[in-house]
């Protein structure tokens, strides 16, 4: 695994073999890091402008990867940021705050044609909007990425102990709000 | 959390890996489904090209960076033309000072995404090529 992610690294950097290794980047990665951002910003559209920007990114900065974390936690990280960004840029946009334009989007998730969750699912994302930005990132990598604290820790750059509170504390929200 | 349980809800249907194949090439033409999410047809295969195509325009220089050179080395020409030509017009190189600014503030303070919503690929293409033009 490492001599592959060290091989992929050194073909991206080299200006010969870049367009090769970066299409076998997209191929290998582009599913996992879509859904990743979806489950962010909800609504295709908004995932598949962001997806696309997280891999213009990566295209761009890969000279600067330094290899001190995996490669996928590094394109994770940046997927992650260009959520983030890309949904700050929105509420600002509309003058709304971060959270009161996620929980608009869920609740448009009933009328979405790219949304098929039944009812609890759908209830379900309608709690995770109402996280804070943190506590629902956490929530959402750890509940449907089934990703260890560990590496969620190398991505939000942030200490496990931390990160378990955050996923403690969203449970516990969602788990009262379905007992109401 | 009981309600939402992810441990291998899935199952198959029988015979499923007789006929594996065959499935994968109808999965490749079949919509895809993550927790109640979905995409459109073939998604990831037009999203590959998509990604590779936006990927070979992009350069280490950022469209921002370039907007924003060009904005700014254009509020200079505009100044330096500006300035000779009327000595009686303070007002107007004022205003236009004050126009520049408030342009190339604005610009600083957005991000890729709202500037890249106020172009077209079209309106794009032509100030990269003009750039390099203006440095050959």
């Amino acid at each position: 695994m490492e001599t592959q992610q060290s091989i992929i690294i050194s073909s991206l950097q080299e200006p010969e073999t870049r367009e090769k290794a970066f299409k076998l980047l997209v191929q290998e990665y582009k599913e996992r890091l879509y859904w990743h951002i979806r489950k962010l910003v909800l609504n295709h559209d908004d995932a598949n402008d962001v997806v696309q920007n997280t891999f213009i990114k990566i295209h761009l900065n890969i000279h600067k990867f330094k290899g001190e974390s995996s490669l996928y936690t590094w394109m994770y990280r940046i997927a992650t940021n260009e959520s983030i960004n890309f949904i700050n840029s929105k509420s600002t946009k509309m003058g709304l705050q971060n959270q009161e334009w996620i929980e608009a989007k869920a609740e448009g998730l009933k009328a979405d044609s790219y949304f098929d969750g039944d009812e609890a699912t759908l209830t379900l994302q309608k709690l995770i909007a109402k996280l804070p930005e943190k506590q629902r990132i956490v929530f959402n990598m750890k509940y449907f990425d089934g990703m260890t604290y560990q590496s969620i820790s190398e991505i939000l750059d942030t200490s496990v102990g931390a990160l378990k509170a955050s996923y403690h504390h969203a449970v516990t929200k969602i788990k009262s709000k379905l007992n109401d | 959390m009981t309600d939402f349980n992810t441990k291998n809800p899935f199952k198959i249907p029988e015979n499923y890996f007789k006929e594996l194949e065959k499935n994968l090439i109808e999965n490749t033409q079949a919509s895809q489904t993550e927790h109640g999410f979905n995409v459109p047809k073939n998604y990831f295969n037009s999203l590959e090209e998509t990604i590779l195509r936006k990927s070979k325009k992009s350069s280490p220089f950022s469209r921002r960076k370039l907007i924003v050179s060009i904005s700014t080395l254009a509020a200079a020409l505009a100044v330096l033309f500006t300035i000779p030509r009327s000595q009686n017009s303070e007002n107007q190189i004022e205003e236009q000072a004050f126009n520049d600014y408030l342009e190339s503030y604005y610009l600083e303070d957005m991000d890729g995404y709202e500037i890249l919503s106020m172009l077209e690929d079209n309106e794009i293409d032509p100030y990269f090529d003009n750039s390099i033009k203006n440095y050959k």
